[in-house]
């Protein structure tokens, strides 16, 4: 169950099933639970805050027009996960090849189109800049997979679901990205001291 | 199962995600095991830290989305409803513009005649060297591309607008 929400299960499938049949309320509430996760999506893939937003702009653009081809809404929350995985997959691969725009991108990296106020929750300084670092160097689909829990709250068979890969290997992944950071930040005390 | 300073069984049982018969094991391991308890505290907080040095989704997100979903939310039926809808409406008003037009056109025709004898009245006692015609046939094509201009706007918007419901 995605986190950040006090919503019961049972809420959420009954508002896909509402918005699957027209109901823009519904989806707006979807919209309200799930863009948070959705943006993570996105973020792991990107690492930039502005192209995440746009994703996940779009990534609910492409839900709402492709809606009713979902069958199961138990479904939704993997389904919903992969279209921004997929969105965000592609763009990476634009920025790439359009390696000028990696400048912009690099700008974009910590603003947002959106004004918020600095978010405290943040390391400061020279340890958050080392964990974020190591993070980076992850393996997308390692990163993806630990920042979905972390951050995300999913269970590993909704993890499994975004990545499209089994339990087990969504398991692994997790405790591997952990052991890569633990052995990044080995050097580095600060990093340790601020948890 | 085997639990003995595993680190894929720790970070299974931080994240909860282990059965209740793989927790209880675990569990028992860990009393026994204070490398493992070790292990599993700095597990925990490299996993807090993680959670810190990583931007959360930005409170203005939802709204941010939101703009950009089409409103009112009508289905592909419904969609299709209002598009017939708008095209009869569309008929219906163009016949009932044209009746009005065919009542009104003489009277407009007299009045634009009386307005041009005042113009031209008006422009003999001028001392402007333009030709009146000309200033006459400037201002039909200036209003004729007024109302090219408004005519591509309204289309415009209307089109926009069909393909907003049509999403």
């Amino acid at each position: 169950m995605v986190t950040g929400t006090s919503q019961p299960d049972r809420d959420w499938l009954a508002a896909v099933s509402r918005a699957r049949d027209g109901d823009r309320e519904a989806f707006a509430a979807l919209v309200r639970q799930f863009s948070p996760f959705v943006f993570q999506v996105a973020h792991s893939v990107l690492w930039n805050v502005q192209d995440a937003e746009d994703v996940a702009q779009e990534t609910f653009l492409k839900a709402y027009a492709n809606l009713n081809g979902l069958r199961e809404p138990r479904a939704f929350i993997g389904w919903l996960g992969r279209i921004a995985r997929n969105l965000a997959q592609n763009q990476q691969r634009r920025r790439r090849s359009h390696p000028e725009s990696e400048l912009t991108a690099l700008e974009a990296e910590t603003t947002s189109h959106i004004t918020d106020p600095p978010a405290e929750s943040l390391l400061a300084g020279e340890a958050r800049a080392t964990m974020e670092a190591a993070i980076r160097e992850l393996p997308e689909h390692y990163r993806t997979a630990l920042l979905l829990r972390v951050k995300s709250g999913l269970s590993y068979e909704e993890i499994a679901a975004v990545l499209e890969v089994p339990v087990g290997t969504v398991r692994s992944r997790i405790h591997s990205a952990r052991k890569s950071l633990a052995a990044a930040l080995e050097g580095d005390p600060d990093s340790r001291r601020s948890g | 199962m085997h639990v003995e300073c595993e680190g894929e069984w720790l970070s299974s049982y931080l994240d909860g995600e282990l059965g209740a018969e793989q927790t209880a094991e675990v569990e028992r391991h860990l009393e026994a095991c204070p490398a493992c308890r070790a292990s599993l505290q700095e597990l925990r907080q490299l996993t807090e830290v993680v959670g810190r040095s990583v931007p959360d989704a930005p409170q203005g997100l939802a709204d941010y989305i939101l703009s950009a979903i089409p409103h009112p939310a009508m289905d592909h039926q419904a969609a299709g409803a209002y598009v017939s809808l708008a095209t009869n409406l569309g008929i219906g008003l163009a016949m009932v513009g044209a009746a009005l037009l065919a009542v009104v056109a003489p009277r407009l025709v007299g009045a634009w005649r009386v307005l041009q004898k005042f113009i031209r009245i008006m422009w003999a006692a001028g001392t402007w060297q333009v030709s009146l015609d000309r200033v006459l046939v400037a201002a039909g094509v200036l209003g004729l591309a007024a109302l090219l201009v408004a005519g591509a706007i309204y289309g415009t918007r209307l089109l926009n607008r069909m393909g907003e419901v049509s999403l």
